[in-house]
């Protein structure tokens, strides 16, 4: 039984307004939260599981002890090393209520599909003016089905123009489900080896390639391949990638290369950034790709601006 | 170390020819210095011409001075004129004040320079060398400078104006709420300016046709037998004496340049110093018949307005439109090239950015070194049709290649502009140099109708003028401004019942007491407190109106090229102009109010988690050891989140502000207007008041514009802010202004130059008024605080200006940095 589409909930992390890399014109791109996926250059952990987290500043800790005293699980400490123990921490989010210093923050809300969908009502003025619309991301969207389809309907129905930015990893019957109210998808294929796939984000990939096919059935599709040195930017993958493309009908690639600036994340939730070790490729390498890509008559576009 | 990955700015652009670089380079590398060179000549004149009619003495007077002043040629220039014989010289206005020469050469400080530390204006001179204001005085200089201020000692206007407030005797505590900077001090210094003059009929009929006019009334006058008609009589001598100054300025360069010709060997030099001779010759006094002499036209008038005019503010106006006739005839017979033109806009842009104005150190920590001269682009024509044109395109070019500071570039935005058009302004915003400003077309033309009672075909000529606010060219009064009152303070006032709590003075009488007071009271008192305060702003103003009009210092070039001045034979500043509306009080703080009494009104009233008694010990502690009290009031809603709990409060704010000076009276009987610009004042009057309930803390600034967001506050991204800032009514408002800074990465390539086209568009459907961009971030600007060296060039725009990075200070320059961050993660 599903609900009403109004009053369908889900957590998110954030709403980004101004949104200029997620899809054409400017738009609103909702952050659902919780991924089945793990890829290895992930740069929002926050959105990794479903359930709260918590952000923790040490910069801005002055030692006052509110959130120790606070904490029922004692899974905030100071002994030698200020830091939240998360395996203790039942996220009941007192100790975050008595920091004055704004030390330690929220991250994730449970808010329903109304909620979600007026936040993108208010600047219709803007896609109006440039073509742009609401954007459905994570996380992965697919991960809470219901919540991002009622989303997407809702939008639908007063002309919004959705974009869905997916792995592509979920049940078949679902995307099918969710393409109704969708636009334009932007699918992340992050590599063609399957098993190469599983190593680098945890999941196998046959699932998220049928799923392409799904979808570039039923709306236009651009896909993405994120590139990071060593890892996705070989030939051999860049080629499959088109081969790919070109055999579910998507004219239209764009490059991501890797980025660090989900760095700080990984501190603020007391996690190690995986950084250090990942490069992008070499300018060089990204261009020969660029024209590698337009020597074969594909539209190449970078970081998703479009 | 991690290495600086800034993204670089995109569209690069460089000085078109070597000629214009070499103009840049001598630019950049000079310094601004004073020069006494006006001031000598004009005070030789009025020494011995003490018994004329003012207005003849006043033409006379600039006759004198344009006619003796060095001119200078520099090397390799085509456009020719300079204020200064320094390439970024000061001169001075001693007629309107000397008090601050005084100070600046005795060593006085004033007592609200305290509040100046770490602006521009605070100098730490290591070398100790003399300065006047912030700018260097040669030796020689300061002794004939004494000679001077030592004449115009208690004639000047200030002293005489003094004379009549002294005697009220409520004149002391107001004088009281300056110095303590519940509004910046009167500006006796830098009175005038801001104004858009005739260009179109300099260059399409020329001087001579005015002068020819002006002598037709004095014919028609005859016989003068009356008090009247002599004065009337006296005001068009002087407007032909001004205008004859002019011609013998120009005259002057092509004497100048002959003389450089003869001794010249370089061939090709000597017929380009031959030409500009010729040109020099035939305008201002004839109509243009090239692009080359319109621009040398424009260039003779718009300097003379800054020799005649101590002002700030002196806009080109709709440069594009009054520039095409001519502009359009040579391309059309093939007498210019596109290049051509765009080296001799390059060059134009140097020009601007010679002058530079002196002031007392006070002023200038506040005006940043700009000198406003605002140029617009786009709008419509008098029928109503988009005006944009192949020469708007060329000027924001000449703005992409050469970012000097001057002139600033506006843009009149509508949605009938040309896409090409749309796309260019975009790409010069992303460029970097902070400009062009995009203004709302319609929204000031339904306002100038609508409030000036402007004809429809007079409103759509309008530009911003300055900074932000809406003049009409060529035919309303220059603006006379009171600089900013201080909002957040006023609310201070309230809460310790009329006591500064920084001087522990009591500076003005409250109706209620705060601690006993509910949210609509202290709301209320506010209110009552800003209305009481404008009304003895613009009182004294108006005295102060009267004498430098009494005096006559009517500005007879200024008054020749602004309609319908030799009409009613009456200065601009005298009722002579066809709009008078044009005397302003501005806002500063508004947004703290806005946020401070949400705070009050949901911590104290709704929530009542403190009393207004317990508030008030944490602002004058500035929050220290109440930091749980601080947490609440930041966690208060906010203004520039589309919420409208807040945004209602600041809505009101500025309507009540425009209400209570629409009702006030100028010295002309016009109504007073009320203005949302804010310069830097955010910053020095800030460094004057204690912590706010918004949880802003003592002594920073506060936010800057009028309904820009206090930095680190507006959570929701640009667009939100845009939703809060478009419900404040510009209608009620001489200007709104908006600063917003985005990160070049938000809108790289032609697909980011669409997106922004599309932010503006919605701005404007939305009803905005006014909106800049800042397209740089935080690590080039940290970047840029560690190497200045390496970012001569850098461009700012603070609160409707641009300056260079290096020049800012360092509160300044960490305020810009703060501000929010548009930058995609
Ligand atoms: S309450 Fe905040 S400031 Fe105090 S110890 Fe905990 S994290 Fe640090
Ligand atoms: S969220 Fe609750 S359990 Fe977790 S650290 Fe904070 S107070 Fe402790």
């Amino acid at each position: 039984m599903t609900l009403v589409l109004e009053k369908r909930r889900g957590v998110i992390t954030t709403i980004k307004t101004f949104a200029t890399h997620d899809g054409p014109g400017i738009r609103t791109t909702v952050f659902l939260k919780g991924c089945p996926l793990r890829c290895v250059w992930c740069s929002s952990p926050e959105t990794w599981v479903k359930e709260t987290d918590i952000y923790f500043r040490p910069q801005k800790c002055m030692e006052c002890g509110k959130c120790v005293e606070a904490c029922a699980e004692k899974a905030m400490t100071m002994v030698k090393e200020r830091k939240i123990i998360r395996e203790k921490c039942s996220r009941c989010l007192k100790c975050v209520d008595k920091c004055v210093y704004r030390a330690l923050e929220r991250v994730g809300e449970t808010v329903s599909a109304m909620d979600v969908f007026r936040r993108i009502e208010e600047d219709e003025a803007f896609y109006l003016e440039s073509g742009g619309g609401a954007t459905l991301s994570g996380g992965e969207p697919l991960y809470q089905p219901d919540f991002a389809e009622a989303i997407a309907a809702l939008c639908k129905e007063k002309s919004i123009h959705v974009t869905l930015d997916t792995s592509g990893y979920g049940e078949t019957g679902i995307v099918k489900r969710i393409l109704r109210n969708v636009d334009l998808v932007l699918l992340d294929i992050k590599h063609m080896d399957s098993s190469v796939h599983r190593k680098l984000t945890g999941v196998s990939n046959e699932l998220i390639l049928r799923n392409g096919e799904v979808m570039a059935e039923n709306c236009e599709v651009i896909i993405s391949i994120p590139l990071i040195s060593g890892l996705t930017d070989s030939q051999e993958n860049i080629e499959k990638t088109v081969r790919y493309a070109d055999s579910i009908n998507v004219s239209h690639i764009d490059l991501i290369p890797l980025h660090k600036l989900g760095a700080h994340k990984y501190m603020l939730l007391g996690m190690k950034s995986p950084f250090e070790k990942l490069q992008p490729p070499p300018e060089a390498r990204i261009r020969e790709i660029v024209e590698f890509l337009l020597s074969l008559g594909i539209k190449v576009s970078l970081n998703r601006l479009f | 170390m991690e290495e600086l990955v800034y993204v670089r700015r995109e569209i690069k652009g460089q000085p078109s020819t070597p000629r214009v670089k070499k103009r840049l380079k001598e630019l950049l590398e000079s310094e601004p210095r004073i020069d006494v060179e006006r001031c000598v000549l004009y005070t030789e004149y009025v020494r011995k011409h003490w018994n004329e009619h003012p207005y003849v003495r006043q033409g006379g007077a600039l006759k004198h001075v344009l006619s003796n002043m060095t001119p200078v040629i520099r090397e390799d220039e085509l456009i020719v004129g300079s204020i200064s014989k320094y390439v970024r010289g000061a001169q001075l206005y001693p007629e309107q004040e000397t008090k601050w020469m005084e100070e600046a050469l005795k060593g006085v400080e004033r007592e609200e320079e305290r509040y100046v530390k770490g602006t521009k204006a605070d100098l730490k001179d290591k070398e100790k060398t003399l300065r006047l204001g912030i700018y260097k005085l040669s030796v020689d200089d300061r002794e004939v400078l004494e000679r001077v201020v030592e004449f115009w000692k208690g004639k000047d206007c200030r002293s005489q104006a003094e004379k009549l407030l002294f005697q009220d005797k409520d004149y002391w505590i107001f004088d009281e709420w300056q110095k303590q900077l519940v509004f910046l001090p009167y500006m006796f210094d830098v009175p005038e300016g801001r104004v858009i003059v005739d260009y179109k009929k300099v260059i399409d009929e020329g001087l001579e046709s005015i002068i020819t006019k002006c002598n037709e009334k004095i014919r028609k006058l005859q016989p003068i037998d009356s008090e009247k008609k002599y004065e009337k009589y006296c005001f068009y001598k002087g407007v032909i004496l001004a205008l004859e100054g002019v011609l013998a300025f120009a005259e002057n360069y092509a004497r100048e340049a002959e003389g450089k010709a003869r001794k010249i060997k370089d061939l090709k030099r000597r017929k380009e110093l031959l030409e500009i001779a010729r040109i020099c010759r035939r305008v201002p006094r004839h109509r243009s018949e090239s692009f080359r002499e319109a621009v040398q036209s424009f260039w003779f008038i718009h300097c003379c307005l800054h020799i005649e005019l101590n002002g700030r503010g002196i806009s080109p106006g709709r440069f594009d439109q009054y520039m095409y006739r001519p502009f359009k005839e040579d391309l059309k017979k093939g007498r210019i090239t596109m290049d051509e033109a765009l080296e001799l806009l390059e060059l134009l842009r140097v020009k601007h950015s010679e002058i530079v104005r002196a002031h007392a150190k006070f002023t200038e920590s506040y005006l940043g070194g700009s000198t406003y001269q605002n140029l617009t682009l786009g709008g419509v024509d008098e029928k109503g049709n988009p005006a944009d044109n192949e020469l708007s395109l060329l000027v924001l070019q000449a703005g992409i290649n050469v970012q000097t500071p001057q002139p600033t570039l506006s843009v009149r935005w509508n949605k009938e502009l040309s896409k090409k058009f749309k796309r260019k302004v975009v790409e010069c915003i992303k460029a970097g140099a902070g400009y062009p400003a995009i203004f709302n077309d319609e929204l000031g033309v339904k306002r100038l109708i609508s409030f000036c009672r402007a004809s429809l075909e007079d409103a759509r000529d309008w530009a911003p003028c300055g900074c932000v606010d809406m003049q009409i060219c060529g035919k309303r009064m220059p603006m006379y401004a009171i600089p900013h009152t201080n909002f957040p303070k006023i609310l201070n006032l309230v809460l310790f019942n009329g006591v500064n709590p920084v001087t522990g003075k009591k500076l003005i009488e409250t109706s209620i007491k705060a601690e006993n007071a509910d949210f609509n009271q202290i709301w209320g008192e506010w209110k009552e407190l800003l209305g009481k305060i404008l009304e003895k702003e613009v009182r004294y103003w108006n005295v102060i109106m009267s004498v430098h009009n009494g005096i006559g210092i009517v500005h007879p070039l200024c008054s020749a090229l602004l309609s319908d001045c030799i009409e009613k034979a009456r200065g601009c500043a005298s009722g002579g102009c066809r709009y008078n509306d044009s005397a302003y009080v501005i806002a500063c703080g508004g947004i703290n109010v806005a946020n401070s009494l949400a705070a009050i009104k949901k911590c104290v009233f709704e929530e009542k988690s403190f009393t207004i008694k317990e508030l008030k010990r944490a602002l004058l502690n500035d929050f220290k050891g109440y930091e749980n009290m601080r947490k609440a009031l930041l966690e208060a809603p906010k203004y520039g989140n589309d919420n409208d709990y807040v945004d209602r409060l600041a809505v009101e704010i500025y309507s009540v502000f425009g209400d209570i000076a629409g009702k006030l009276r100028n010295w002309l009987g016009e109504p007073w207007r009320a203005s949302g610009l804010s310069v830097t004042s955010q910053v020095v009057l800030g460094k004057a008041t204690m912590a706010t309930p918004d949880g802003r803390r003592s002594f920073t600034p506060f936010a800057d514009g009028s309904v820009s967001a206090f930095p680190g506050t507006d959570l929701n991204g640009p667009t939100a802010l845009i939703r809060s800032s478009v419900k404040v009514k510009a209608e009620k408002m001489q200007s709104l202004l908006m600063n917003m800074k985005i990160n070049p990465s938000a809108i790289y390539g032609d697909a980011g130059t669409d997106k922004l086209v599309g932010l503006i568009d919605a701005f404007i459907r939305l009803g905005g008024y006014h909106i800049q961009f800042n397209i740089v971030d935080s690590k080039m600007l940290r970047d840029a605080q560690k190497h200045p060296e390496n970012y001569q060039d850098l461009m700012v725009r603070v609160a409707g200006f641009t300056a260079r990075w290096i020049e800012l200070g360092p509160s300044e320059q960490e305020e810009i940095i703060k501000r929010t961050e548009y930058m995609e993660l």
